[in-house]
């Protein structure tokens, strides 16, 4: 019993990591600029975190305020501040702005 | 001094709320609010708005201690965001404000943390800053923390004495649970101590004025067209309205007989349609005076046809008041009737601005932020009254007849008042025992209640 219980836990919370993850990322992927941290910072962070604690806070008020809720609950946001806090301060990678693509200088060319 | 500040009030947030109901916490935990917010941002205080904006928010949670209604914890909820809102940028409007305030609440340490460590990271480009060594905190905390529980227990074996002393050291005050709420409590204030604001929205918001202005698309043969369609139009709407007018005052002071039977499928059928034409109303007149017509030079006719409608479409929202007064005096106060009288407060002032509006030429804005304002003032003020008591009052004392269950089942609130109708009016036996039930768990619960779940009805009992 004790070991389905942990393999749930365990499976929930890689779900929900997963989730998460791909979230914050289709955050930098869809902006203007995906490589200025700061602009997705301001334009996408805030509205992210709100909508996040909006769908968190019905998951807590729809289930009676349980202890577990309460704890997924905290877990969730903490882990998306985290992964927000790596994208942000120490991920590397650079992103290739393709979904934007402006005109060619040469039009006339071959 | 701040961070004092902030871990005093972490204490007093678990204090508060840990393990209670809702009562004189909320009330407490506003006046910390408006301390803590003061401390750390006395310059913006001086700003009347900020004053009547904290006054709102002490005043809701006073309203909870003296009727906990889910009502009164909305506008609690929505009035502090409104405060924080405002802190972090005053001359931004109301909706903003919520926005920024929900925001600060949820995200203020992160977003502070952040933004330090940017401009941290500008400022010196070159200078690397030494990377926290984990491993070596870890070390420290963890091996002499083993060490130690080690000796302890080898000390123990050795001599009875300190073996006592050893054992009488009891943990068990230590609640994780009430901790877990301080720390919730500690990073809630440590959010909102230095409130921030959304940037792209609040400078948008700032940077929108409420004055319409004239496009480069002004072209007075297009302008006369649609001149002509709206002069017509609102012609006809006029005549609609007036005629719609007349035949309800027949109807309103025709055979008082018919009149109550009628009322409860009339106001049904009836107000629901008429509050959607209010709102089509206002949409109408808001697409006619959407852009270039404002400054059109033969618009006087179209600019009096509408007020003349806007005037009409108010004598309409009186005949929606009068027929829902008469439905509550017939058949009783119940929520849903008052809600159509919020409404119509609301619909009334939205008619007035879009008057000001055209008459002013003022964009779209000004009537969102004006009628968002006028909704908040609205909350703020319609959480003041306890509804349930002046309902069961006034469904005993006054209507016509009344949904004895609907009052029952309204919150603790009627519970006193309730308990008064035993002996003055004529209840069945039935009737007696429900209220008599009501009562008695109602002060069964108010006796259990600690000193953070106080309510005025704690007072209003201990003194009988």
């Amino acid at each position: 019993m004790a070991g389905l219980i942990i393999v749930a836990i365990l499976f929930g919370g890689g779900f929900t990591f997963v989730i998460l993850r791909i979230s914050i990322s289709s955050m930098f992927w869809f902006s203007k600029k995906p490589n200025d941290k700061q602009y997705v910072f301001k334009n996408q962070f805030p509205y992210y975190i709100i909508v996040l604690t909006t769908i968190l806070t019905a998951i807590l008020i729809s289930s009676g305020f349980a202890y577990f809720a309460m704890y997924y609950v905290l877990g969730v946001y903490c882990l998306a501040l985290l992964i927000w806090n790596f994208k942000l301060k120490h991920c590397k990678k650079t992103y290739n702005n393709t979904t934007h693509l402006t005109e060619q200088h040469q039009p006339k060319l071959p | 001094m701040k961070k004092l500040a902030l871990f005093i009030a972490a204490l007093l947030f678990s204090t508060f709320f840990y393990d209670q109901s809702i009562g004189l916490n909320l009330f407490l935990f506003s006046i910390l609010t408006v301390v803590i917010l003061f401390i750390n941002n006395q310059s913006h205080f001086k700003n009347r708005k900020t004053q009547i904006y904290s006054v709102a928010y002490l005043i809701t949670g006073l309203t909870i201690f003296f009727h906990s209604s889910t009502l009164s914890i909305i506008a609690n909820v929505v009035s502090f965001f409104t405060l924080i809102g405002h802190l972090s940028e005053t001359k931004s409007s109301i909706y903003i404000n919520w926005l920024n305030g929900l925001y600060t609440t949820i995200a203020g340490f992160f977003h502070r943390n952040f933004a330090i460590s940017e401009t941290k990271s500008n400022d010196d480009d070159n200078a690397e800053k030494e990377p926290i060594d984990y491993l070596h905190w870890a070390k420290i905390i963890l091996i002499p923390a083993v060490i130690l529980i080690t000796f302890i227990g080898l000390y123990k074996e050795g001599n009875p004495v300190f073996s006592n002393i050893i054992d009488k050291i009891d943990f068990s005050f230590v609640n994780i649970q009430w901790l877990l709420v301080a720390g919730l409590g500690y990073y809630l204030f440590n959010n909102i101590y230095a409130p921030i604001e959304v940037e792209p929205a609040t400078e948008l918001d700032l940077n929108t004025e409420n004055n319409l202005h004239k496009t480069n698309a002004f072209s007075v043969p297009k302008l006369k067209q649609e001149n002509q369609l709206g002069v017509i139009l609102i012609s006809l709407l006029n005549a609609l309205i007036v005629l719609y007018l007349i035949t309800d005052i027949a109807f309103i002071t025709s055979d008082f007989e018919i009149k109550a039977s009628l009322f409860s499928a009339q106001v049904h059928s009836g107000i629901n349609a008429l509050i959607a034409s209010i709102f089509i109303a206002i949409m109408i007149l808001l697409y006619v005076f959407r852009g270039n017509l404002n400054f059109y030079q033969q618009n006087q006719t179209l600019k009096r046809l509408a007020y003349t409608w806007i005037i009409l479409n108010i004598l309409l929202v009186f005949s929606i008041t009068f027929k829902n007064s008469q439905y509550i005096y017939y058949f009783g106060l119940t929520y849903k009737r008052i809600g159509v009288l919020v409404y119509l407060i609301l619909a009334t002032i939205g008619l007035v601005t879009t008057l000001l509006k055209i008459s002013a030429i003022k964009n779209n804005w000004y009537l969102f932020r004006v009628n968002t304002q006028a909704a908040f003032i609205i909350l703020i003020v319609s959480s003041t009254i306890n509804w349930d008591y002046h309902i069961t009052d006034y469904n005993f004392n006054h209507a016509k007849s009344m949904d004895f269950k609907y009052v029952l089942n309204l919150s603790n609130n009627n519970t006193f008042i309730l308990n008064e109708q035993l002996n003055s009016q004529s209840l069945d036996q039935d009737s007696i025992e429900q209220i008599k039930s009501k009562y008695y768990n109602y002060v069964y619960q108010l006796r259990n209640n600690n000193w953070q779940e106080l309510q005025y009805d704690n007072i209003k009992l201990n003194s009988k």
